[in-house]
Protein backbone atom coordinates (compact mmCIF):
# COMPACT_ATOMS: atom_id res chain seq x y z
CA UNK A 1 0.00 0.00 0.00
CA UNK A 2 2.96 2.38 0.18
CA UNK A 3 5.78 2.91 2.58
CA UNK A 4 5.05 6.50 3.57
CA UNK A 5 4.93 7.04 7.32
CA UNK A 6 3.11 9.73 9.20
CA UNK A 7 4.82 12.64 10.96
CA UNK A 8 7.72 11.42 13.11
CA UNK A 9 7.59 8.13 11.16
CA UNK A 10 4.63 6.85 13.14
CA UNK A 11 2.47 4.36 11.20
CA UNK A 12 -0.19 5.94 9.00
CA UNK A 13 -3.75 5.86 10.29
CA UNK A 14 -6.36 4.13 8.14
CA UNK A 15 -7.81 7.52 7.20
CA UNK A 16 -4.42 8.76 6.05
CA UNK A 17 -3.81 5.59 4.01
CA UNK A 18 -7.21 5.85 2.35
CA UNK A 19 -6.66 9.53 1.63
CA UNK A 20 -3.33 8.78 -0.08
CA UNK A 21 -4.84 5.93 -2.13
CA UNK A 22 -7.83 8.00 -3.27
CA UNK A 23 -5.57 10.95 -3.99
CA UNK A 24 -3.42 8.77 -6.30
CA UNK A 25 -6.31 7.40 -8.33
CA UNK A 26 -6.85 8.82 -11.82
CA UNK A 27 -10.59 9.15 -11.22
CA UNK A 28 -9.97 11.86 -8.60
CA UNK A 29 -7.24 13.71 -10.54
CA UNK A 30 -9.34 16.92 -10.76
CA UNK A 31 -10.68 16.78 -7.19
CA UNK A 32 -9.15 18.89 -4.40
CA UNK A 33 -7.74 17.49 -1.15
CA UNK A 34 -10.77 18.99 0.57
CA UNK A 35 -13.04 17.06 -1.84
CA UNK A 36 -11.22 13.79 -1.06
CA UNK A 37 -11.56 14.38 2.68
CA UNK A 38 -15.34 14.87 2.26
CA UNK A 39 -15.69 11.83 -0.03
CA UNK A 40 -13.96 9.54 2.50
CA UNK A 41 -16.74 10.23 5.01
CA UNK A 42 -19.50 9.05 2.65
CA UNK A 43 -18.05 5.89 1.18
CA UNK A 44 -16.84 2.54 2.45
CA UNK A 45 -13.40 0.99 2.25
CA UNK A 46 -12.92 -2.75 1.84
CA UNK A 47 -9.81 -4.90 2.06
CA UNK A 48 -10.61 -7.99 0.00
CA UNK A 49 -8.78 -11.30 -0.20
CA UNK A 50 -7.84 -12.77 -3.61
CA UNK A 51 -10.73 -14.26 -5.61
CA UNK A 52 -13.38 -12.36 -3.66
CA UNK A 53 -16.46 -11.46 -5.69
CA UNK A 54 -16.94 -7.71 -5.46
CA UNK A 55 -20.09 -7.59 -7.59
CA UNK A 56 -22.21 -10.40 -8.97
CA UNK A 57 -23.61 -10.45 -12.52
CA UNK A 58 -27.36 -9.81 -12.48
CA UNK A 59 -27.41 -8.34 -8.95
CA UNK A 60 -29.75 -5.42 -8.34
CA UNK A 61 -27.30 -3.09 -6.59
CA UNK A 62 -26.02 0.26 -7.72
CA UNK A 63 -22.84 1.42 -6.02
CA UNK A 64 -19.69 2.23 -7.87
CA UNK A 65 -16.17 1.17 -6.91
CA UNK A 66 -12.61 2.34 -7.31
CA UNK A 67 -9.71 -0.09 -7.07
CA UNK A 68 -7.22 1.63 -4.80
CA UNK A 69 -4.59 -1.07 -4.65
CA UNK A 70 -4.46 -4.52 -6.30
CA UNK A 71 -6.54 -5.58 -9.31
CA UNK A 72 -9.72 -7.37 -10.27
CA UNK A 73 -11.14 -9.19 -13.27
CA UNK A 74 -14.44 -8.59 -15.04
CA UNK A 75 -16.16 -11.93 -15.68
CA UNK A 76 -19.30 -12.72 -17.63
CA UNK A 77 -21.15 -15.95 -18.27
CA UNK A 78 -21.19 -16.99 -21.93
CA UNK A 79 -24.11 -18.67 -23.72
CA UNK A 80 -23.14 -22.00 -22.10
CA UNK A 81 -22.89 -20.50 -18.62
CA UNK A 82 -19.09 -20.63 -18.58
CA UNK A 83 -17.34 -17.63 -17.02
CA UNK A 84 -15.27 -15.64 -19.51
CA UNK A 85 -12.80 -12.94 -18.52
CA UNK A 86 -13.61 -9.69 -20.31
CA UNK A 87 -11.10 -7.27 -18.79
CA UNK A 88 -8.79 -6.51 -15.89
CA UNK A 89 -9.35 -3.46 -13.70
CA UNK A 90 -6.14 -1.94 -12.36
CA UNK A 91 -5.45 0.28 -9.37
CA UNK A 92 -6.89 3.76 -9.90
CA UNK A 93 -9.67 2.56 -12.22
CA UNK A 94 -13.35 2.47 -11.40
CA UNK A 95 -16.29 0.20 -12.21
CA UNK A 96 -19.98 -0.01 -11.44
CA UNK A 97 -20.79 3.53 -12.53
CA UNK A 98 -23.16 2.30 -15.29
CA UNK A 99 -25.35 0.53 -12.72
CA UNK A 100 -25.30 3.65 -10.52
CA UNK A 101 -26.21 6.04 -13.36
CA UNK A 102 -28.73 3.84 -15.19
CA UNK A 103 -30.13 1.84 -12.24
CA UNK A 104 -29.47 -1.42 -14.10
CA UNK A 105 -28.61 -4.87 -12.80
CA UNK A 106 -24.89 -5.66 -12.83
CA UNK A 107 -23.86 -6.52 -16.41
CA UNK A 108 -20.91 -8.65 -15.26
CA UNK A 109 -19.22 -9.98 -12.12
CA UNK A 110 -15.98 -8.56 -10.75
CA UNK A 111 -13.56 -10.78 -8.81
CA UNK A 112 -10.33 -9.73 -7.15
CA UNK A 113 -7.18 -11.37 -8.50
CA UNK A 114 -4.92 -10.43 -5.60
CA UNK A 115 -5.41 -8.80 -2.21
CA UNK A 116 -7.24 -5.60 -3.17
CA UNK A 117 -8.30 -2.37 -1.46
CA UNK A 118 -11.56 -1.05 -2.86
CA UNK A 119 -13.53 2.14 -2.19
CA UNK A 120 -17.31 1.87 -2.61
CA UNK A 121 -19.90 4.63 -2.86
CA UNK A 122 -23.62 4.33 -3.51
CA UNK A 123 -26.15 6.93 -4.68
CA UNK A 124 -27.09 7.63 -1.06
CA UNK A 125 -23.46 8.53 -0.30
CA UNK A 126 -23.27 10.70 -3.41
CA UNK A 127 -26.46 12.53 -2.39
CA UNK A 128 -24.87 13.43 0.95
CA UNK A 129 -22.09 15.36 -0.75
CA UNK A 130 -22.56 19.06 -1.47
CA UNK A 131 -23.88 19.77 -4.96
CA UNK A 132 -20.71 21.20 -6.56
CA UNK A 133 -18.74 18.13 -5.40
CA UNK A 134 -21.45 15.79 -6.68
CA UNK A 135 -21.25 17.62 -10.04
CA UNK A 136 -17.51 16.92 -10.16
CA UNK A 137 -18.38 13.24 -9.68
CA UNK A 138 -20.81 13.28 -12.60
CA UNK A 139 -18.19 15.02 -14.71
CA UNK A 140 -15.58 12.39 -13.72
CA UNK A 141 -18.08 9.62 -14.63
CA UNK A 142 -18.62 11.29 -18.00
CA UNK A 143 -14.84 11.42 -18.64
CA UNK A 144 -14.49 7.73 -17.70
CA UNK A 145 -17.37 6.75 -19.98
CA UNK A 146 -16.02 8.87 -22.85
CA UNK A 147 -12.64 7.08 -22.59
CA UNK A 148 -14.38 3.68 -22.70
CA UNK A 149 -16.46 4.71 -25.71
CA UNK A 150 -13.36 5.87 -27.52
CA UNK A 151 -11.53 2.61 -26.70
CA UNK A 152 -14.46 0.60 -27.95
CA UNK A 153 -14.70 2.63 -31.19
CA UNK A 154 -10.96 2.24 -31.75
CA UNK A 155 -11.13 -1.56 -31.26
CA UNK A 156 -14.14 -1.78 -33.58
CA UNK A 157 -12.35 0.23 -36.31
CA UNK A 158 -9.18 -1.85 -35.90
CA UNK B 1 -52.99 38.74 -29.24
CA UNK B 2 -49.52 39.49 -27.92
CA UNK B 3 -46.39 38.34 -29.74
CA UNK B 4 -44.44 35.47 -28.20
CA UNK B 5 -41.09 36.84 -27.04
CA UNK B 6 -37.78 35.37 -28.19
CA UNK B 7 -37.14 34.20 -24.63
CA UNK B 8 -40.49 32.41 -24.48
CA UNK B 9 -39.74 30.70 -27.81
CA UNK B 10 -36.40 29.53 -26.43
CA UNK B 11 -38.02 28.27 -23.23
CA UNK B 12 -40.59 26.34 -25.25
CA UNK B 13 -37.83 24.77 -27.33
CA UNK B 14 -35.92 23.66 -24.23
CA UNK B 15 -38.96 22.27 -22.45
CA UNK B 16 -40.09 20.30 -25.51
CA UNK B 17 -36.75 18.42 -25.69
CA UNK B 18 -36.39 15.08 -23.87
CA UNK B 19 -32.82 15.94 -22.78
CA UNK B 20 -34.26 18.70 -20.56
CA UNK B 21 -37.32 16.82 -19.27
CA UNK B 22 -36.14 16.99 -15.65
CA UNK B 23 -35.61 20.78 -15.80
CA UNK B 24 -38.28 23.07 -14.33
CA UNK B 25 -39.32 26.37 -15.97
CA UNK B 26 -37.10 28.21 -13.48
CA UNK B 27 -34.17 25.86 -14.28
CA UNK B 28 -34.58 26.56 -18.00
CA UNK B 29 -34.64 30.31 -17.41
CA UNK B 30 -31.44 30.07 -15.38
CA UNK B 31 -29.82 27.86 -17.99
CA UNK B 32 -30.58 30.31 -20.80
CA UNK B 33 -28.47 32.95 -19.03
CA UNK B 34 -25.36 30.76 -19.41
CA UNK B 35 -25.95 29.20 -22.81
CA UNK B 36 -27.22 30.06 -26.25
CA UNK B 37 -29.72 28.68 -28.72
CA UNK B 38 -28.89 29.19 -32.36
CA UNK B 39 -30.72 28.34 -35.56
CA UNK B 40 -28.58 26.67 -38.24
CA UNK B 41 -29.92 26.63 -41.77
CA UNK B 42 -29.60 23.49 -43.89
CA UNK B 43 -26.01 22.77 -44.93
CA UNK B 44 -24.40 25.04 -42.36
CA UNK B 45 -21.61 23.57 -40.22
CA UNK B 46 -21.98 23.61 -36.44
CA UNK B 47 -18.66 21.91 -35.69
CA UNK B 48 -15.66 21.36 -37.95
CA UNK B 49 -13.54 18.19 -37.88
CA UNK B 50 -10.10 18.69 -36.27
CA UNK B 51 -11.12 21.97 -34.59
CA UNK B 52 -10.87 22.34 -30.81
CA UNK B 53 -13.82 23.44 -28.76
CA UNK B 54 -15.14 23.56 -25.23
CA UNK B 55 -18.87 23.41 -25.93
CA UNK B 56 -21.51 20.73 -25.52
CA UNK B 57 -24.50 20.77 -27.87
CA UNK B 58 -28.08 19.46 -27.73
CA UNK B 59 -30.42 19.31 -30.72
CA UNK B 60 -33.67 21.04 -29.75
CA UNK B 61 -35.43 20.82 -33.09
CA UNK B 62 -34.35 19.54 -36.48
CA UNK B 63 -31.66 17.13 -37.63
CA UNK B 64 -27.92 17.16 -38.17
CA UNK B 65 -25.50 14.86 -39.94
CA UNK B 66 -22.12 13.68 -38.67
CA UNK B 67 -19.63 13.82 -41.56
CA UNK B 68 -15.96 13.04 -42.07
CA UNK B 69 -13.60 14.13 -44.80
CA UNK B 70 -11.75 11.47 -46.75
CA UNK B 71 -9.06 12.18 -49.34
CA UNK B 72 -10.28 9.25 -51.45
CA UNK B 73 -14.04 9.54 -51.03
CA UNK B 74 -14.68 13.20 -50.19
CA UNK B 75 -17.27 13.99 -47.51
CA UNK B 76 -18.75 10.84 -45.97
CA UNK B 77 -21.90 10.90 -43.88
CA UNK B 78 -21.68 8.64 -40.81
CA UNK B 79 -25.04 9.10 -39.14
CA UNK B 80 -27.92 11.53 -38.53
CA UNK B 81 -28.78 12.89 -35.10
CA UNK B 82 -32.13 14.39 -34.18
CA UNK B 83 -34.24 16.01 -31.41
CA UNK B 84 -32.96 15.44 -27.89
CA UNK B 85 -29.60 14.02 -28.94
CA UNK B 86 -26.36 15.64 -27.90
CA UNK B 87 -22.97 15.95 -29.56
CA UNK B 88 -19.59 17.54 -29.03
CA UNK B 89 -19.14 16.08 -25.57
CA UNK B 90 -16.40 13.57 -26.42
CA UNK B 91 -13.90 16.19 -27.58
CA UNK B 92 -14.53 18.36 -24.51
CA UNK B 93 -14.28 15.48 -22.01
CA UNK B 94 -11.20 13.93 -23.63
CA UNK B 95 -9.61 17.33 -24.43
CA UNK B 96 -9.10 16.34 -28.06
CA UNK B 97 -9.81 17.77 -31.49
CA UNK B 98 -13.27 17.19 -32.93
CA UNK B 99 -13.23 13.80 -34.70
CA UNK B 100 -15.97 14.70 -37.19
CA UNK B 101 -17.91 17.67 -38.53
CA UNK B 102 -21.56 18.30 -37.69
CA UNK B 103 -23.76 19.89 -40.36
CA UNK B 104 -27.44 20.85 -40.26
CA UNK B 105 -29.63 18.61 -42.48
CA UNK B 106 -32.69 20.81 -41.90
CA UNK B 107 -33.23 24.21 -40.34
CA UNK B 108 -32.12 23.18 -36.87
CA UNK B 109 -32.17 24.75 -33.41
CA UNK B 110 -29.11 23.90 -31.33
CA UNK B 111 -28.53 24.48 -27.60
CA UNK B 112 -24.86 25.20 -26.85
CA UNK B 113 -23.14 25.55 -23.49
CA UNK B 114 -19.45 25.87 -22.70
CA UNK B 115 -17.98 23.62 -20.01
CA UNK B 116 -16.81 26.67 -18.06
CA UNK B 117 -20.39 28.00 -18.01
CA UNK B 118 -21.77 24.64 -16.86
CA UNK B 119 -19.52 25.06 -13.85
CA UNK B 120 -20.75 28.63 -13.23
CA UNK B 121 -24.49 28.03 -13.47
CA UNK B 122 -26.47 27.51 -10.24
CA UNK B 123 -25.15 24.17 -8.84
CA UNK B 124 -28.61 22.55 -8.67
CA UNK B 125 -29.22 23.32 -12.34
CA UNK B 126 -25.64 22.34 -13.13
CA UNK B 127 -26.23 19.00 -11.40
CA UNK B 128 -29.10 18.16 -13.75
CA UNK B 129 -26.93 19.04 -16.72
CA UNK B 130 -23.84 17.08 -15.60
CA UNK B 131 -26.02 14.12 -14.59
CA UNK B 132 -27.88 14.11 -17.92
CA UNK B 133 -24.62 14.15 -19.93
CA UNK B 134 -23.21 11.29 -17.80
CA UNK B 135 -26.44 9.27 -18.25
CA UNK B 136 -26.41 9.91 -22.02
CA UNK B 137 -22.87 8.55 -22.30
CA UNK B 138 -23.74 5.56 -20.10
CA UNK B 139 -26.72 4.76 -22.37
CA UNK B 140 -24.50 5.05 -25.43
CA UNK B 141 -21.91 2.68 -23.93
CA UNK B 142 -24.63 0.25 -22.90
CA UNK B 143 -25.97 0.26 -26.48
CA UNK B 144 -22.47 -0.36 -27.91
CA UNK B 145 -21.89 -3.21 -25.44
CA UNK B 146 -25.19 -4.78 -26.51
CA UNK B 147 -24.29 -4.44 -30.21
CA UNK B 148 -20.88 -5.98 -29.56
CA UNK B 149 -22.41 -8.99 -27.77
CA UNK B 150 -24.93 -9.47 -30.62
CA UNK B 151 -22.10 -9.36 -33.15
CA UNK B 152 -20.04 -12.03 -31.37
Amino acid sequence: MGTEGGPGNRPLTNLERWFILLRRSEFFADFTDHDIAAIIKHGTFHLLKPFTRVVREGAEEHSFFIILDGRANVMKADAHGKQQQLATIQAGECFGEMALLLGRRRAASVLTEVETHVFEMGMSGLKELDTPLRNRFYYAFAVTLARRLKEMSTKKAG
Amino acid sequence: MGKVSEKDKQLLLLKSTTFFKSFSDADCETLLQFSRIEKYSKGRYIIRENSFGDSFYVILKGQVEVVKESKQHGTIKLVSLSNGMCFGEMAVLLKEARTASIRAEDDTFIFEIRLADMQKVDPDVGEKLFYQFAVTLAQRLEFMNTQRVKGE
